[in-house]
């Protein structure tokens, strides 16, 4: 089991929301589960979680957009990206400039996302 | 690729130079035909000359057999003269040019030319014995018949021998412009065949063109459908895998622990990355994926690429036991590898063989690696050999004609390249070492120091 950690996350599709939730707080997260960018970045303002699972491909303001208001709000903020498919190279640069601390790409190997959470929650 | 309108260009220049260097061929023959035949009317003039000289040594010939001047006959001999030496020499003379005789002719002009210098010589002693002194007006001298009747002669076989090469030089002409239409026939169908070849050609450019849109543009197609399908199919099996991996976790646990769950979950895992892995093949061509290099061991990738595939048993992979460290994607990398195991396996079939796998740096500088995939497969026929690496190419019943396009662009990315050579079925990976290199270069450098 890793240090327990708020995370933030955020995806449009519920059962994937859930199941990830169910996971993460089996092995001791605490997690806060939001459907959309204009909820997540609500969240985040409010409870400044140590790290945000982000999917990238929502419905309104997608997962760059959101990233772009976390990051906005709270530069230290650690997002990583979950992601079904991969967003253009041009955009992921500018995300990892703007100090995106990884990607995901789903279906998400529990191991690896272990793995991120050490590394990059607060 | 050569682009098509560089192509087009290369052939409308090869057209151009082809209508260039015809024009200057025609010119050059018409130009040779053109000379020849002022070389005949020269010939002919011979002719009208030599009757000229004799017409005006008759003239001056008075009723009771004096010459009176000489002087008219004098000139028409000498134009007979400057005309025959311009026969054989050429140039420019009243207004015409004219190549040198041929050599071939020049036997025949001899004969002419001494049989000139017999009528002149002929002409000038008749004058010089016919002529009145200009200081005796009253000198008679009876001029013999003979002697006229001889010049006469003479200046008859000149003319019949100057016909006689006229006559031949008229048949060279006639030679010449044979040739010359032949020529232009020649160099007519030439064109022609030439013109109808680049409109093939042409044509072919642009059907390949229009094929190639047309293959892009379901490509197109195919990438917002793959998008779309990796999306609804990716988001699913994320849910199965955390929903598996928590059944697991929690019947793993001691009090709870169940054996068959553990396997049975282990075996849902492996479907999903499958099938993930199959999303992944078309994505992997489709869409942009972000590059992500990190300095990797080859040996660690080709052992995952192996893990990936299913491996049959009639097929013994051998690997490399040496290892590289290079800067590439490594999942894009044993994407690579495992569509080339793939393939191999493919081509293999149900019967026994291997596929082996070898690893050496590049003799030609330290900088990269090369990677030889070789099976005992079926050859892969020539004709086939580059369109392999094409997008939707694909002679499997149920391939997608992506794996090795996939390969070819992931190469790309990284500055590599990727080619194949048959007996036996053999893929060369040439791919730079990258930073990896540079800091295997700088470690050894430093432990030289």
């Amino acid at each position: 089991m890793s240090n327990p950690k708020q995370i933030l996350l955020v995806d449009d599709d519920y059962d994937f929301l859930e199941s990830l939730q169910l996971l993460l707080m089996d092995d001791g997260h605490e997690v806060i589960p939001v459907s959309n960018g204009k909820d997540a970045v609500e969240k985040y303002i409010e409870f400044e979680p140590d790290l945000v699972l982000l999917d990238i491909r929502m419905p309104g303001i997608d997962g760059y957009e959101t990233f772009l208001h976390v990051i906005k709000h709270d530069p230290n903020a650690r997002v990583i990206f979950t992601s079904a498919y991969a967003i253009g190279n041009k955009q992921y640069q500018n995300a990892k400039d703007l100090s995106l601390s990884g990607i995901l790409s789903k279906p998400i190997e529990f191991a690896k996302l272990r793995q991120m959470i050490t590394i990059h929650a607060r | 690729m050569v682009k098509a309108t560089h192509k087009i260009a290369v052939i409308v220049t090869a057209q151009i130079i082809l209508i260039i260097a015809s024009f200057l061929v025609m010119v050059y023959f018409e130009s040779q035909a053109y000379h020849t035949g002022n070389i005949v009317n020269v010939a002919g003039k011979n002719r009208v000359l030599a009757i000229l000289v004799h017409s005006e040594l008759i003239d001056e010939i008075l009723d009771y057999g004096q010459i009176h001047d000489g002087g008219k006959t004098m000139l028409a001999l000498d134009d007979l003269r400057n005309n025959i030496l311009f026969l054989r020499d050429g140039g420019a003379m009243s207004g015409i040019e004219s190549t040198s005789l041929p050599q071939q002719f020049h036997g025949e002009w001899s004969i002419i030319w001494d049989k000139f210098s017999q009528y002149e010589s002929m002409v000038v002693g008749l004058i010089s014995d016919g002529k009145i002194p200009s200081d005796d007006i009253n000198h008679t001298v009876v001029l013999s018949e003979i002697d006229i009747d001889g010049i006469k002669h003479t200046g008859g076989e000149l003319v019949t021998l100057s016909d006689i090469l006229t006559d031949k030089l008229g048949r060279d002409v006639d030679v010449h412009f044979s040739i010359l239409i032949l020529i232009q026939v020649i160099l007519g169908i030439i064109n022609v065949t030439v013109h109808i070849f680049m409109i093939i050609l042409i044509w072919k450019i642009f059907n390949r063109h229009a094929e190639q849109k047309i293959r892009m543009e379901k490509f197109a197609m195919m990438g917002e459908f793959a998008a779309t399908m990796a999306h609804n199919m990716k988001n699913p099996l994320g849910t199965i895998l955390n929903s598996i991996t928590l059944i697991r976790h929690r019947t793993s646990k001691d009090n709870n622990y169940d054996e068959t769950i553990g396997i049975a979950s282990k075996k849902i895992e492996r479907a999903i990355k499958q099938m993930s892995h199959q999303i992944d093949g078309v994505m992997n061509y489709v869409r942009d994926v972000p590059f992500v290099g990190t300095i990797s061991s080859v040996h660690d990738i080709l052992r995952r690429s192996i893990d990936m595939v299913s491996v049959p048993s009639n097929i013994h992979i051998v690997i490399p036991e040496n290892d590289a460290h290079i800067t590439c994607d490594p999942d894009k990398m044993e994407i690579v590898f495992a569509n080339l195991l793939q393939n191999a396996i493919h081509a293999i079939g149900n019967s026994k063989g291997h596929i082996i796998i070898r690893l050496t740096k590049n003799s030609d500088n330290d900088t990269s690696i090369i990677l030889v995939f070789e099976n005992s497969g079926l050859a892969i026929p020539e004709k086939n050999t580059q369109a392999i690496f094409e997008p939707l190419f694909t002679t499997k019943m149920s391939g997608t004609g992506l794996g090795l396009a996939s390969c070819k662009n992931i190469m790309n990315q990284h500055g590599g390249s990727i080619t194949v050579s048959n007996n036996p079925v053999r893929f060369v990976l040439h791919i730079p070492c990258g930073i990896a290199g540079v800091k295997n270069e700088r470690n050894r450098r430093h432990e030289g120091v």
